[in-house]
This record gives structure tokens, sequence and C-alpha cells, in this order.
């Protein structure tokens, strides 16, 4: 847990940058492409939590064994 | 006749598919197979040019920053010479992975392994341009998107730039520079070598020019300490280059839509959806649609945003 808040401020970094150039991908328009950048990165941020949730239980049930 | 309608008019130079996989092979094949003889040879001098400066700078000796348990088949696949696959294919049957022993580098190496990874990334965009040249009517547009996309290489957001997209152009550079520095910053200078990091530093040399004046200035540093957060440097620079191709195609995606006429790409459509679709249903991409064939799905010119 050491640095926990250097490593989230990092990911939401380079969260923000994989999402803005994704919607630039998806949409020529800028209009549309802000109008689509919070859905797009809730998603994003939505399915990272799950991802590490699965990891932790995974962590748990498997690599936790004595 | 309006720009975009002349655009579509009949044109028999040959199969984009083809030029594009002969320009891989050989560059500037393509072109001529095209009809386009002056333009491929002078792209085949240049191309190959740099390959081989690049390959006489560094003996020969690029892969041979891999460790032995990385030297498969894989890693010329996944470094930017890929993008020159006869060059590729040439070095990897002459030089290998080296003589199997330890060896001094030659004075200029990292200079040479540059050029060679430059050539592979500007035949890239050479079978882009062989692509679009097979598709236009008029040869001289098809420069165009291809030139833009190239900015995008040389600093991204110059590609957006150059089509008049300044604020898009702004938070790409902001964003994927800014990524690249922090990335820089974090692993102290450490991403600056493809003898360290072979592969990390593929993906960074799609950033284009910041990576290699970044390289150029501040890549002979040496590491003398564990780094804190190397890793994470590392990743912030190998992911700004690899979403450089994102705003690349982005970029070429605008141009080849403006010079063929066609709805710029939006998700929130269902009218584009539809199309592209129907397009993917008949076999092709937008990409392989010949103009004539185009026609009939494409919308009247005063749909058509610019």
């Amino acid at each position: 847990m050491k640095d926990l808040g250097v490593h989230l401020a990092l990911l939401l970094l380079i969260s923000t940058a994989i999402v803005t150039l994704g919607a630039f991908y998806g949409e020529a328009d800028d209009r549309a492409a802000r109008a689509l950048w919070p859905k797009q990165m809730a998603k994003y941020l939505l399915g990272l939590a799950l991802l590490v949730v699965v990891l932790l239980a995974c962590e748990h049930t498997f690599a936790a064994l004595e | 006749m309006p720009e975009a309608a002349h655009n579509l008019a009949t044109t028999h130079r040959g199969q984009p598919s083809v030029a594009a996989i002969l320009t891989w092979l050989v560059p500037g094949a393509g072109h001529l197979y095209l009809g386009r003889v002056g333009y491929g040879l002078a792209l085949f001098a240049l191309i190959e040019g740099l390959y081989f400066l690049g390959l006489e700078l560094a003996g020969g000796m690029s892969f041979e920053f891999l460790d032995a348990e990385l030297r498969t088949v894989v890693a010329p696949l996944l470094s930017p010479e890929a993008g020159n696959l006869g060059g590729i294919l040439w070095q990897m049957k002459t030089y290998g992975f080296g003589a199997g022993h330890l060896r001094p580098w030659p004075e200029h190496i990292v200079l040479g392994s540059a050029l060679s990874a430059a050539s592979g990334v500007l035949n890239a965009f050479a079978m882009v341009h062989a692509h679009t040249l097979a598709r236009a009517s008029k040869p001289a547009d098809a420069t165009r998107p291809v030139v833009s996309t190239l900015l995008g290489w040389v600093c991204p957001g110059l590609g957006h730039l150059h089509q008049g997209r300044t604020a898009r152009g702004a938070i790409v550079f902001v964003l994927l520079v800014g990524m690249f520095a922090l990335g820089t910053f974090l692993s102290e200078g450490s991403n600056l070598s493809r003898e360290r990091h072979f592969y990390y530093w593929a993906g960074q040399f799609l950033l284009g020019g910041p990576a290699l004046a970044a390289e150029a200035l501040l890549g002979a540093g040496q590491v003398t300490r564990d780094i804190p957060y190397v890793e994470a440097g590392l990743v912030f620079g190998c992911v700004a280059g690899m979403l450089n191709i994102l705003a690349m195609i982005d970029v070429y995606g605008y141009g080849e839509a403006k010079l063929f006429g066609w709805p710029q790409r939006s998700h929130s459509d269902p009218r584009s959806d539809k199309q592209a679709g129907s397009d993917d249903a008949a076999g092709g991409g937008a990409a392989d649609r010949k103009p004539q064939d185009a026609g009939s799905a494409l919308p009247r010119l005063g749909e058509i945003s610019t």
C-alpha cells in the first residue's frame, strides 16, 4: 500500500489520455467527442474497478494459500 | 465539379491492397505498380537508403541489444523496422541476432538503429500513400491526408493542426508529449535507450519527433542505482507512443473522408454505423472500397460535413 496515492494519480492520468484518444478516434467531431468523454471515462474506470476486484479475489483465493 | 465528387471518379491505376503489400515488401514497388515511376524510385532510394545507412552505422547489431531469451522470431515483428518487411527480412537473414558472443557496439549504433527504425515507420506511410493513390482520381490529392498523418508522427498533434483542427491538435500534443515527458522524468531518462528497454523503446518510437529528440539529447545517461518508478515511466512512454497511432489514424481518417467525400467517423450517428455495417457485410471496409463501388453508398454531397 506504499505510495498508493501516487499510483492512483498515475493511473488516472494515463486513463485520461487513453479515454481521450479513444473518444477522438471514435468521433471526428470535437463536440461529439467531448459529449462522449464522461461516459467513456466512467465505463473505463468501472471496468478497471471490476478488474481490481477480480484480481484481488484471485489473489485471496489462490496466491494466499500457505 | 466539387472536389469530393471529382475524387469519386473511376480510376484504373490498380488494386489498393496489392499496391500497399508491394510497398511493404519493397519500398516504392507499390508506386511502380500504380505507374508512378518517379515516386516509386524516389521512395525506394529514400527508405532503403535510410535502412541500409542505419544498418551500416549499427553494424547490423540492433537485435543484439536483446537478451538471449528474448531472441525469437517475434522480436523483429515487434520492432519499427517491420514496416519495411523486405529490409527486416534481409537484415535477419544477413545478421540475425549476431555472432553469439559479446563484442563492442559500433560507435554510432544508437543513430544507426534509429535510422533503420525510422525507415520502417516511413515505409508504413508509403504503404498508406500507395493505398490512397490507387483510389484517388487525382494523384496529387492522395498526398494531403498522408502528409497530415506523417506530421502527426513528426510531432503529435501537428497533423490535426495541418487539418485546421487546432483544439484537438493541442489536446493531443499536451496529453501525449506530457505523458512521454512524465514517463522520462519517472524513469530518470532510462527509457531513452533501445539497448536497455528494447520493446518499450519500440512503442515509444511511435511518438516520433519528441522521442527521437529526447533520446538524442538525454539518451546517453548512465543508470547507477535503482529507480523507484522506472516501470511506471516505461509504461507512460510506451503507451504515449501507441496512443499516437490512434491519433494518426484519426488524422488519416479525417483526411481520407474529406478526399473521397465520405461522412466523417461517428459512433453516435446511427446512419454511419448502418453504412459501415453494410460495407462490412459486402466483404470490405471503407478503406478497400473502389470509388465506383462507393458511389451508391455515399450520401449526397450536400450532406457531407467537412
